[in-house]
């Protein structure tokens, strides 16, 4: 698996790097672009390719797959977990909202309204947009 | 346990007197990237020449590989790799010629590795040393300090000369050297965009002293720039030692750099204030403000 075409990291970004790629393993797993049992590319590769620190790639594989979405075979490359297909779990899915809850939280908190108020709005929200 | 490849304790160095070195304390770990960066004259080139032994602390103690860089064996010596910031290769020489002569002292020297670096890096090995440009001496330099394949790195701005497709392949090598996980790295540059993609740690140097020393994912995710709205003041809760630095401008906006901040919450602070992560240049510029 190609480094270069698979990945976007920007090093120079307040972003750090092993976020950025948590972010778009996780994305493109719950898309179907990374299928169940496809190859990551080495810690090496990866860093070499896009002349950054290894440490920081390392770090974001191995919190992939504490998180189950990666899986290691013994002397193998890192791998799409299988039990990672179409479906995700909620945990999950609910982990790729998180960045915009935070931001609504922050918002919320800024104009003074209580959890209640917010969760009214948002439900009412949903609702409107499953008719 | 093994030693760190480079210990530095309250180490301490004057030129006259001019503090240059005011109490250093740092390690650099097995496959660590260090990424050194300061302005002119805040001490960067001295703090690797002193950790590496060439003069004598005035102050406490540099090790290496758990020696006292001031007395160090030929062994422990052998495992330094060190590209000085002004290159001391021999002018007379053919490049080839001084490759071979600094192979001498390395039974371990890598001639395979030292070839492919000269040709990826376009060294022209026939060629008389005073004739190589200020790029190409920088690479001779790099390459003779790589080819016994040390397992502590110290380079003092060694891409200064280098053009951006050069430099690109001298992080790549460097890159490819820490992903071993086991040797160190030191380097010093004013090019941050470099230091950031391939430095795991940051040393800012102020004025002879550490105003940094902190992993690069940390820094990122740890270190914000806060934008209070006029007139409003940080929660004591928030101040303290965890602010940085705190600039007020004419217009009664406060911007404050704010370390630990996975210590707080955007809750902690005034309803509107701004919040903002920064690249490393963001935060050299806002030190140095």
């Amino acid at each position: 698996m190609e480094g270069r075409a698979l990945f976007t990291l920007n090093p120079n970004s307040g972003i750090p790097i092993y976020r950025q790629l948590i972010e778009q393993v996780r994305r493109m797993v719950a898309s179907g672009q990374l299928q169940p049992g496809n190859e990551m590319p080495s810690v090496r590769e990866l860093a070499v390719t896009h002349a950054v620190n290894p440490m920081t790639i390392s770090k974001a594989y191995s919190l992939l797959e504490n998180e189950g979405l990666l899986e290691r075979q013994r002397g193998k490359a890192m791998t799409i977990a299988a039990e990672h297909g179409s479906k995700e779990s909620k945990a999950a899915r609910l982990q790729h909202l998180q960045p915009a809850v935070e931001q609504l939280a922050m918002a919320a908190r800024q104009l003074q309204l209580s959890p209640d108020d917010v969760l009214k709005a948002l439900k009412n929200t949903m609702e409107q947009h499953d008719d | 346990m093994t030693d760190p490849a480079l210990s530095l304790d309250q180490l301490a160095k004057r030129f006259d007197r001019t503090e240059v070195l005011q109490g250093i304390s740092a390690s650099v770990g097995p496959g660590e990237v260090i990424g050194l960066l300061g302005l002119n004259g805040a001490g960067k080139t001295t703090l690797l020449e002193t950790a590496l032994g060439f003069s004598l602390p005035d102050g406490g103690s540099a090790r290496i590989f758990g020696q006292a860089s001031i007395e160090m064996d030929g062994a422990t010596k052998a495992r330094i790799g060190f590209v000085p910031q002004r290159d001391e290769l021999l002018e007379g020489m053919k490049a080839e010629s001084y490759l071979a002569l600094i192979a001498e002292f390395y039974p371990n020297w890598n001639r395979q590795l030292v070839d492919r670096l000269a040709r990826e890096w376009a060294v022209p090995l026939a060629t008389r040393i005073n004739k190589l440009s200020v790029g190409q001496r920088q690479k001779l330099s790099i390459i003779s300090a790589l080819g016994h394949e040390p397992d502590l790195i110290i380079l003092d701005e060694p891409v200064a000369s280098l053009d951006p497709v050069a430099r690109r392949q001298f992080l790549k090598e460097l890159v490819d050297i820490a992903s071993g996980q086991t040797r160190s790295i030191v380097f010093s540059t004013h090019i941050v965009s470099d230091l950031e993609r391939v430095a795991s740690r940051v040393w800012l140097m102020q004025e002879g002293r550490l105003a940094l020393d902190a992993g690069m994912d940390d820094l990122k995710e740890n270190i914000v720039r806060l934008s209070l709205p006029k007139g409003a003041q940080l929660p004591p809760a928030v101040a303290g030692k965890s602010v940085l630095r705190k600039r007020s401008a004419a217009n009664g906006e406060t911007t404050v750099l704010l370390r630990d901040w996975n210590h707080y919450a955007a809750a902690d602070l005034p309803a509107g204030t701004q919040i903002d992560s920064l690249s490393l240049e963001d935060l050299f510029l806002e030190l140095h403000a």
